[in-house]
């Protein structure tokens, strides 16, 4: 068994260390997030501020990086969030991942700050802290012109410079957007890493794990979500589905609905300003979007970009949704948090509670209002704070849309409860991925599991959330694990009586997912068909990796998480959402159209084996392996 | 009889060649009808397998292929996505 190479790079002192990884945190852990939040654990005391010069920032990857397995190019940055206080984690496609495996090493370990801005660069082997003076300063997209072309490519821009509590990381185009992770590199006064490597990646059944490889790719092209909706239409297809359902959030969720979010969907898109599909390195899923903006190609807005700066802001222009997309991306913002914290504030203007030059409606000044907060000018500064900052300031906290402080992302939880669920649980905060994604399987997806009703959802989410969480952890896109979702539910369609009434039916089985999730232990065979990152990793890695433990990794990352947030003082009250969505009716007419947390959060505990303060119960480390981390808080 | 717009998105236009056009109909399933006897059985096959939405609103908001229509709604088809 190869052990993952870690290197600790102290920006204070200009030391570079080789980090041993044991054995026991590599078995457990694999790489990616969840290895990332046990370091973190270790590398910092309780209670130390984000942007102190102690605070560790990870960037690490996972067994599958760089190996040719199909989407297999996401890496991962963990840190402290400033704006919840907890665990920061933050996913991105691109070449660096793979870059820094051929480089050399699993993951990096950044601590310290430097006196004057630096970039890291890793080369072969080699690592060195180089001055980065004539890079500050620079958006995301000039600093990359500025490096070695060769190099794999992880920067700021002004966004993080100037620690904006929402800013993200760039990698070509791709974003590693959530959680305030570029604010903690900004802190540090290090604008950028880069890595280029020539060595062969360690795989440790290297001609199965190549076949092996060539059948997923295979299963993924013949799969509708991924070889036929995902390359075709993107996210940006969600848009219209959203709204079919009413979870498309509108002007700050204050409803579901937008009479012309057709105009802002991603079929208009591929209609007008698209000009092709393309991807992340080793993805034959490819669903990035290349559209036109003035005269030159650029990468095109996700669903949550769309629905964000288009229906709920009460607006519905395209062009200005890609430009101001592309601005957040050079800024070095998340679109999700920048656009929701916006929206935010158009509703403080609504009321009369306080106006930053922002309104429903109108979208045109937002170019100039972005770049005021990436560079935290006059009172943009204050919006650079987030939506939860913004709402203990001047009020509002029942229509400040975050979970736990991070903004959720574009799927209204009260027309899918079992997401609502998920962003009130997510360890990170108002997070869809994270959460569990259930808005798939509830009112955007060719099932549809009752969205309103809340039996069964608390076990689905676990479920989920584990699964999700190992594929991150493996180093794979999430959007590879859609094909657990049957073949012939696609070919039935969604109006099919025989997918009604699965979607009816899977309300009461709420059991059937916990004897699933029981059974682990048992499950000893990979498939294809249910989580082929499995088999992947059991190749790629030589570890008995099989289903049951697969998801048993995906378990641990969300107890490891849970016990640092548990430690930096986050407690059972930091699961809730904002009133709106728990006391509000969506449709006043429906009284069911809340998410009941009430009903939800005490199951998911329970399924979780957690105690009501949100606490991993002794048995339940005990069965994962954890036990070394009981009490830990 | 209601005088409604149809529009049809995705791949469900390979089969109509256009992407749009006005019919007067009763419900979702007279539309099916007509995408079968003008399209062929194909194209009501795929069409029967997407998102059906009126005035935006899934069908099934109403009464799925049952669903009346009524003067000026728009009722459109759309292919299945994913993402995240
Ligand atoms: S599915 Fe999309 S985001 Fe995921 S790896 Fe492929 S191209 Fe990148």
């Amino acid at each position: 068994m190869t052990l993952p190479n870690y290197m600790k790079i102290n920006l204070s002192t200009g030391e570079i260390a080789p980090y041993p990884i044991p054995e026991e945190y590599y078995r457990k852990f694999l790489g990616g997030k969840a290895l990332a939040a046990r370091l973190l654990l270790d590398l910092t005391p309780a209670g130390l501020d984000p942007l102190d010069p102690e605070m560790v920032v990870i960037v690490n990857t996972g067994p599958l990086n760089g190996t040719g397995a199909p989407s297999t190019s996401r890496f991962n940055l963990t840190s402290k969030n400033i704006a919840t206080g907890g665990i920061a984690s933050s996913n991105c496609g691109g070449t660096f991942g793979g870059m820094l495996r051929r480089a050399g090493y699993e993951g990096l370990i950044i601590t310290g700050k430097a006196e004057n801005p630096v970039r890291i660069d890793v080369s072969d082997g080699d690592i060195s802290i180089l001055d980065a003076g004539e890079l500050w300063g620079t958006d995301t997209e000039h600093a990359q012109e500025k490096l070695p072309k060769h190099a794999g490519k992880l920067v700021i821009g002004p966004g993080g410079e100037n620690m904006v509590r929402f800013a993200g990381l760039a990698s070509g185009e791709r974003m590693a957007g959530r959680c305030g992770i570029g604010a903690v590199f900004g802190s540090k006064n290090l604008k950028a890493i880069t890595a280029y490597g020539t060595r062969e990646i360690p795989i440790a059944k290297r001609e199965k794990f190549y076949k092996f490889v060539k059948r997923w790719v295979k299963f993924l092209k013949g799969h509708t979500m991924t070889g036929d909706a995902l390359p075709h239409f993107g996210s940006a297809g969600l848009v219209n589905k959203a709204n079919a359902t009413h979870a498309l959030p509108t002007k700050n969720f204050q409803e579901g609905y937008y009479a012309k979010a057709d105009k802002v969907s991603g079929e208009t898109l591929a209609e007008t300003l698209l000009t092709r599909n393309s991807g992340c390195i080793s993805c034959p899923i490819r669903c990035e979007r290349r559209v036109m903006m003035d005269g030159r190609e650029v990468k095109g807005p996700e669903f949550e970009t769309m629905g964000f700066f288009g229906p709920n802001m009460g607006a519905h222009d395209l062009e200005t949704i890609i430009r101001l997309n592309w601005l957040c991306d050079i800024l070095g913002l998340d679109t999700i948090s920048a656009a929701s914290t916006i929206s935010f504030a158009m509703e403080l203007e609504q009321r009369g509670i306080k106006d930053f030059g922002v309104k429903f409606g109108d979208v045109s000044n937002l170019e100039d209002v972005l770049r005021k907060i990436a560079n935290r000018e006059g009172i943009y500064t204050e919006l650079a704070n987030g939506s939860k900052w913004l709402s203990e300031k001047y009020g509002g906290k029942e229509f400040a849309m975050h979970a736990k402080g991070l903004e959720m992302a574009s799927y209204e939880p009260r027309r899918s409860v079992g997401m609502g669920l998920g962003y009130a649980t997510s360890n990170r905060g108002g997070c869809h991925l994270n959460g569990g994604y259930m808005a798939l399987l509830e009112c955007i997806g060719v099932l549809s599991i009752r969205p309103t009703d809340h039996r069964a959802k608390a076990e689905w989410t676990v479920f989920m959330q584990n699964a999700l969480e190992a594929m991150s952890t493996a180093g794979c896109c999430l959007f590879s694990g859609q094909t657990f979702i049957p073949q012939i539910l696609f070919n039935l369609g969604p109006n099919h009586w025989i997918t009604r009434l699965l979607g009816k039916a899977a309300v009461h089985t709420g059991l059937v997912v916990r004897l699933l999730l029981a059974i682990r232990p048992i499950m000893l065979f990979n498939t294809l068909f249910l989580m082929p990152h499995a088999e992947a990793l059991r190749l790629a890695t030589g570890l008995p990796i099989f289903t049951g433990e697969f998801l048993n990794i995906g378990e641990r990352s969300y107890n490891v998480e849970r016990i640092y947030n548990l430690r930096e003082g986050l407690t059972e009250k930091d699961d809730a959402l904002p009133k709106r969505l728990t006391d509000n009716p969506q449709d006043p007419s429906d009284k069911n159209t809340v998410v009941p947390m009430d009903k939800l959060l005490p199951k998911y505990y329970q399924t979780r084996g957690w105690n009501a303060k949100s606490q991993p119960k002794e048995r339940t480390l005990k069965r994962l392996g954890m036990i070394d981390l009981w009490q830990k808080w | 009889m209601a005088k409604v717009v149809v529009k049809y998105r995705g791949l469900l236009v390979d089969f109509t060649k256009l992407d749009e056009e006005v019919l007067n109909v009763n419900q979702i399933k007279d539309i099916l009808k007509h995408i079968k006897l003008c399209y062929g059985p194909e194209a009501e096959k795929k069409a029967k397998s997407m998102l059906i939405t009126i005035d935006g609103d899934s069908m099934f908001m109403r009464k799925g292929f049952k669903s009346k229509l009524n003067d000026g709604e728009i009722v459109q088809f759309f292919p299945i996505c994913g993402g995240g």
